[in-house]
This record gives structure tokens, sequence and C-alpha cells, in this order.
């Protein structure tokens, strides 16, 4: 369950939270929020990792 | 459109789902004992369908369809971007791509290194059945309850999931193996696109905010993911 809601890394969903939450303080523009979480991709896909080996399935 | 768009999502989803989970079934019936396979899987899939049950129709029924929104978007967001997220890594080439025909016989060989399968019914190769299929499967039904929420999409999300999973059981049982040649790595990207889309339209609408044009921003909301992740395929790979 844990994989299923939250997948390998927490960032992700706190990022989404953080990102909800300050697209709702800041009146819920949908724009806005989607600039949230692109921001929140882009923290999450930034290259830290040497290169996977092996299959990952989802 | 927009039932275009939520069928197709609901569509790809579904078989792309159900596919790792017919790699792990044909993995250990072909290893094992078939038929312990398929009891393992049919009971997995009757798991499922009580968590269908308990989750969609009431979900639907009993929430106000404001908090139901951004219920819905935030779900549709936790799986939209680790789909979308792992996409850029792989198309990106800093992640392996995604194989079922690999997971099949990485599968094979794991249950081949096991104890030999005795008389009676075979325990150890039920369960790997069943863990497979009801792992992927409640993630099918989370995504499928998600799309469906919305009674206008609740067809168009229901037809999807329902010709995925015809069109995947009968590739399992024609074929007996998951297809080699699939590109699953960019099916899993659009599937990403398409619900990290859908979950940011209903954030956004469940925050109070009306979207211009409709439904219709539903294709500016893509369009701009598209933009943005193919643009970070491009940083990371370098």
């Amino acid at each position: 369950m844990k994989k299923l809601v939250f997948g390998e890394t927490w960032v992700l969903p706190i990022g989404i939270g953080v990102a909800v939450g300050a697209a709702a303080l800041l009146g819920g523009s949908g724009f806005v929020l989607l600039i949230l979480l692109g921001g929140v991709l882009g923290v999450c896909v930034w290259p830290r990792n040497p290169r996977k080996d092996g299959v990952n399935k989802l | 459109m927009a039932f275009a768009l939520t069928a197709l999502g609901a569509a790809l989803a579904v078989a792309l789902e159900l596919l790792e989970a017919l790699a792990i079934v044909l993995a250990v019936a072909v290893t094992r004992r078939a038929s312990s396979a398929f009891a393992g899987a049919a009971a997995a899939v009757l798991v499922c369908v009580g968590v269908g049950v308990l989750l969609g129709p009431p979900l639907a029924d009993k929430v106000a369809i404001q908090p139901l929104r951004l219920i819905v978007g935030i779900a549709l967001l936790l799986f939209g971007m680790e789909w979308l997220r792992k996409g850029v890594l792989r198309l990106s080439g800093r992640r392996a791509r995604s194989s079922s025909y690999e997971e099949f016989e990485e599968e094979r060989e794991a249950l081949e290194r096991e104890e030999p399968v005795g008389e009676g019914f075979d325990w150890p190769g039920a369960t790997v059945a069943f863990k497979g299929v009801l792992l992927e499967g409640v993630e099918v039904i989370l995504i499928v309850a998600a799309l469906a929420a919305q009674p206008s999409r609740r067809t168009a999300a229901y037809v999807g999931a329902s010709v995925a999973a015809v069109a995947v059981v009968a590739l399992g049982a024609f074929v007996h193996r998951p297809l080699r040649g699939l590109p699953e790595t960019e099916l899993k990207y659009v599937v990403g696109l398409m619900l990290t889309t859908f979950g940011t339209f209903f954030c956004a609408e469940g925050l109070g905010y009306e979207w211009p044009l409709g439904d219709a921003a539903l294709l500016v909301v893509l369009g701009v993911w598209l933009a943005w992740s193919q643009a970070l395929v491009r940083v990371v790979a370098r």
C-alpha cells in the first residue's frame, strides 16, 4: 500500500500536498497549481543517482 | 473530447497494469502449475472486485462534488506524477526501460530456482500469482475509481477499462506470454501525462477554480505537461 500511495519517493506526495495547499492559499488558481506541480516534477527527476540497471516496473 | 481522453487514459492505465499482472501469472503457470496460478489470480480478482464495490459507488454518492474533485485530483496526481517521473527518467536514459516480457523472464527464472512442485495444490505458486494480481489490481481499481468519480466521465472510464481488460485477458489466453515489442516505456509516459492532466484539472476545480474553455482546457493542461516533461527529458539526459 505504501508503494501504491507514495511510489518510490516521498518528495512527490509531499510536493503535491504543498503545491495544492499553496494554490488553495493563493485563491485556487489552476495555472498557479500547474506551475507549482511542474516545479515538483522538476525536483523529483533532477539527476542525483547514477544510472540504474535491470527492469524497473511501475 | 473529455469522453475520449478519459476512455483512453483508463484503457492505457488498465492495459499496462494488467500486462504486468499477466507477466507474473503466466510465469507461474509456465514454471509451476497452471491451475494453481489461475486459482491465485482468480482469488486476487475477487478481492479487487470487493475493493471496487467498497470504493466506487460510496465515494461517488456520499461525498459532495467539490471535495470529491479535490480528493480525486490528488489521487490522480499521486499516480500520474509517479508514472510521469519514471517516464521522464526512462526516456532520458537514467532508468531502465519498462518491459513486461523481461519481467516475465525474470519471474520465470526466479521460480525455476524454487523447490519443484509436489503433489496437490501448489500454494507457493498460487501465492505469487495472488500477490502479483492483487498489487496491480488494486492500482487499477484506484485509478478507474478516480477517473469514474464524476458522473459525466463514468461511462468513458468503465468503457476504456473494460476494453483494455478484455484485450489483455485475450492476449494471455491466446499468446501465453507478454508481447515483446510493445513500447511500454512510451505508453506509460503517455498514461502519466494523461493522469497528471486530469489530476491537475480536477484539483483546481476542487479548489473552486473555473477553467477558461471548460473541458477544452484539458488539452491546454495536457500540452503544458507534455512540453515541460519533454524539456525535463532533454535536461536530465545531458
